[in-house]
């Protein structure tokens, strides 16, 4: 956008470089080629997984056992490694295939 | 109240009466004793603001900037090498929209290092972003300080000030000063609030990266400059209301008629001004346009003063090296026509004769290509 | 907050979320995770510019909490104004700083040694990946001896890669005579938090230095950056101690298993071109480096 001088607008504390917290972030989740799935019958809710993610990514729902964030999971698989009782599994994230360009017939 | 200080003395005083919260120093020849006399007010009790030694003129800068970001008034003095250690941070000042008012008693940059005035360091600052006062006396400092944050604070503003003035010349000579009524600096300079600031009550992500918007922040800085022109106007008439003494955008000695147009800022331009009464005697009509504020630039005001001088000598007491005076391009784009020469004299607080400027100024008058003159 | 004996005592809601462009299986960003859930809501953290600055980026930020950015070498420097403005305004918060290893050891240890000496009240953690990373992993003082890094690669001249022994920050800290000084890992985040719980109950300056495995500097997979940590602590590579400045005592808080070195170093790309003889060298720092400890000899010990 090309403005003339005469007409920039001033924009208050709006124009102070800074940011609040909320609303949508980034997708991270795009991120993926694996994507962990916790096993909740074998999870024993030790809370390894919630307090070794890098992103926050697991949080814990209101029946106390840990949920995966998938809009900002980005696949690191710390979780996978940590689990104790190796409840959380690996598969790979079909998110790639949008990735793949379209066929042509 | 009338009383008699030095320049750094007036500094010091117009902090406290700007009633300033933070203070973090660092010393530095000519500028020291200004943080040595907060010290002492500040262990006798006289002033309690939260005062820090740090441990170097580039730490001041970043606590200065954060400490205002927590929304404390904050000010600060330094002088050339401790400016230019600052350089990294003065962007990041008025990128980050924090008003503090800093007083840099100029002096000569290195190399060779010397301890006497010149401009140099002061405008080599001038692409940052900042308010730039320049003070030609002890009063015009202790006024300027309260003016500065009240222009630096506004809200239409919200920049950071940098007022100047002369190292050994005015910092060390004492001169008569009315100093104003604290009672009715509180009544022009309000208790500061800023709206966007360090909170845990409402918490935001300060000094933050961007990436498309950068543009955007940065000519928020350049737009908040431009609305500066009109609150230093604005806030300079209710500074003349209550205290009587008026300051402009830039000071006219006999120009109404002059044929030539001499441009200078700092000290020198009372020895300046008389060199311009001698030249009246003798018939010929030279006058004197000192400038206070540099930044921002107000180009219609000094484009007016000058449109009828065929001659303007603008006097830089500084150089850039490859280009000349750092005044002269600026004041050559507010001229139309008329032949502009530039001086360069008083670097490192060499002492100019008031028969130098006259005959620099008389050539001025007499030249019809513009000419470029050092005094070495 | 009260110090914690399991992972359960951990508090559940992250005042930092996702979303950033740190990258899969930083170990700062789960430094940082860990930190502000033992401060809580009332920090004020301040940043200088490295891994974890490109987190708030406009329009975003994943800070629940008030967080500042000034410059890189500014950690000291911008804590000192916080504590300042908020001293002046009488408003009361913790501060908290949260710095790479290249902005606390090199650039910013000016600004950093200042804080110390007016023992300012003031946390400061250096989020410790042993290199620049950000700029794509270049040496710092930080980098330990036998690092590969971008402008330390090894060769004929350098078959070390990194010739020089890293700086000890934590033990020119605790000359400093602050009240707090320690060591910690993300691989043992109780161990971890409750240093930074013990550490904001103390007035003055506090310094932690805590290992963040990088998988992207270090060089392996993002999902073993806990298991990695955990090595580098067993291996006895990165002691974990405490020093109390007020009482002058070193006390190690997590006694390793000494397994052997190699076995630590062997699965980060940044060590795969030291031959046995370089790895014994290690070996050898490491081993009198824990005869001092054990002894108690902090002070004489040489860090690896």
């Amino acid at each position: 956008m090309i403005i003339d001088e005469k007409h920039l607008k001033y924009d208050g504390a709006k124009g102070v470089p800074h940011s609040r917290h909320g609303g949508q972030p980034p997708k991270t989740g795009d991120w993926r080629t694996f994507k962990p799935r916790i096993d909740k019958s074998k999870c024993i809710r030790c809370m390894t997984c919630v307090t070794y993610c890098p992103e926050a990514a697991i949080a814990v729902g209101s029946d106390t056992y840990p949920y995966v964030n998938y809009y900002i999971c980005k696949g690191c698989l710390v979780c996978v490694k940590g689990c104790p009782v190796k409840a959380i599994s690996v598969s790979q994230d079909l998110h790639a295939e949008h990735l793949r360009r379209p066929k042509h017939d | 109240m009338i009383d008699i200080m030095d320049g750094n003395m007036a500094v010091s005083h117009g902090a406290m009466l700007s009633r300033v919260q933070c203070m973090p120093c660092f010393p530095i020849t000519p500028a020291t004793e200004i943080i040595e006399t907060m010290a002492e007010w500040s262990r006798s009790g006289k002033w309690n603001g939260q005062y820090r030694l740090m441990e170097s003129e580039h730490a001041v800068m970043a606590a200065a900037i954060a400490s205002e970001m927590v929304g404390a008034r904050t000010f600060t003095a330094t002088s050339s090498q401790g400016l230019e250690l600052m350089h990294e941070l003065l962007p990041i000042a008025s990128g980050t929209r924090s008003p503090l008012v800093m007083a840099n008693v100029c002096r000569g940059i290195s190399a060779p290092i010397t301890l006497w005035g010149d401009h140099t360091d002061f405008l080599s600052t001038r692409d940052f972003g900042w308010l730039m006062f320049s003070c030609a006396t002890n009063q015009e400092v202790i006024d300027t300080v309260p003016i500065a944050y009240k222009v630096s604070e506004d809200s239409d503003v919200l920049l950071p000030s940098m007022l100047a003035m002369d190292g050994f010349v005015h910092s060390y000579t004492r001169s008569e000063v009315d100093m104003p009524a604290q009672a009715e600096v509180d009544r022009f300079l309000p208790r500061l609030r800023l709206k966007t600031c360090i909170d845990v009550d409402n918490p935001a992500s300060l000094g933050i990266p961007a990436a498309d918007e950068y543009s955007y922040f940065r000519v928020q800085v350049h737009k908040a400059q431009l609305n500066a022109l009109d609150a230093i106007e604005r806030v300079q008439g209710e500074w003349e209301r209550r205290f009587g003494r008026r300051y402009g955008l830039a000071e006219k000695s006999h120009m109404d008629d002059a044929d030539v147009a001499v441009v200078a800022m700092g000290a020198n331009c009372a020895n300046i001004r008389s060199a311009v009464e001698e030249l009246r005697k003798r018939g010929k009509k030279a006058g004197l346009l000192r400038l206070r504020l540099i930044r921002p630039w107000p180009l219609d005001y000094i484009r007016r003063a000058l449109s009828g001088a065929s001659k303007v000598l603008v006097i830089d007491q500084d150089l850039a090296p490859g280009r000349g005076g750092m005044l002269y391009p600026e004041v050559r784009a507010a001229t139309d026509g008329a032949v502009v020469s530039n001086f360069i004299a008083g670097l490192g607080g060499k002492p100019v004769r008031q028969s130098e400027y006259a005959a620099m100024i008389s050539d001025a008058l007499r030249a019809r290509e513009p000419f470029r003159r050092f005094l070495i | 907050m009260k110090e914690m004996h399991g992972l359960k005592d951990i508090p559940k809601e992250s005042l930092i979320g996702g979303g950033t462009s740190t990258c899969q299986g930083c170990g700062a960003m789960l430094g940082c995770k860990l930190l502000l859930k033992a401060l809580g809501k009332r920090t004020v953290l301040v940043n200088t510019s490295g891994c974890m600055t490109l987190t708030a980026l406009y329009p975003y930020t994943p800070y629940k909490v008030p967080w500042v950015h000034v410059a890189i070498e500014t950690g000291g420097s911008a804590a000192t104004g916080i504590s300042m403005g908020l001293k002046a305004l009488k408003k009361n918060a913790t501060i908290a700083v949260y710095a790479g290893d290249g902005a606390s050891y090199d650039i910013g240890f000016e600004s950093l040694s200042g804080l110390a000496e007016r023992n300012e009240d003031v946390l400061y953690v250096c989020y410790n990946n042993s290199a620049f990373s950000n700029t794509g992993f270049q040496r710092a003082s930080s980098s330990p001896w036998g690092s590969k890094t971008s402008t330390t690669p090894p060769g004929p001249r350098t078959p070390e890669g990194n010739a020089f022994s890293r700086k000890d920050l934590a033990k020119i800290m605790a000359v400093h005579r602050i009240p707090y000084v320690a060591t910690a890992c993300i691989s043992h985040p109780i161990d971890y938090m409750n240093k930074v719980i013990r550490a904001s109950k103390i007035r003055g300056c506090k310094f932690i230095d805590l290992l963040v495995p990088c998988p992207t500097g270090w060089g392996f997979q993002s999902a073993d950056t806990v298991d990695v940590g955990r090595r580098m602590v067993d291996a006895g590579l990165w002691p974990l101690y405490e020093y109390d400045g007020k009482a002058k005592q070193f006390k190690v808080s997590v006694t390793p298993r000494l397994i052997p070195v190699a076995e630590a170093l062997k699965d980060q790309a940044r060590f795969r071109h030291l031959d046995a003889k370089q790895i014994n060298r290690i070996q050898t720092m490491v081993d009198k480096q824990w005869q001092l400890l054990k002894a108690g000899k902090y002070f004489e010990a040489d860090f690896y």
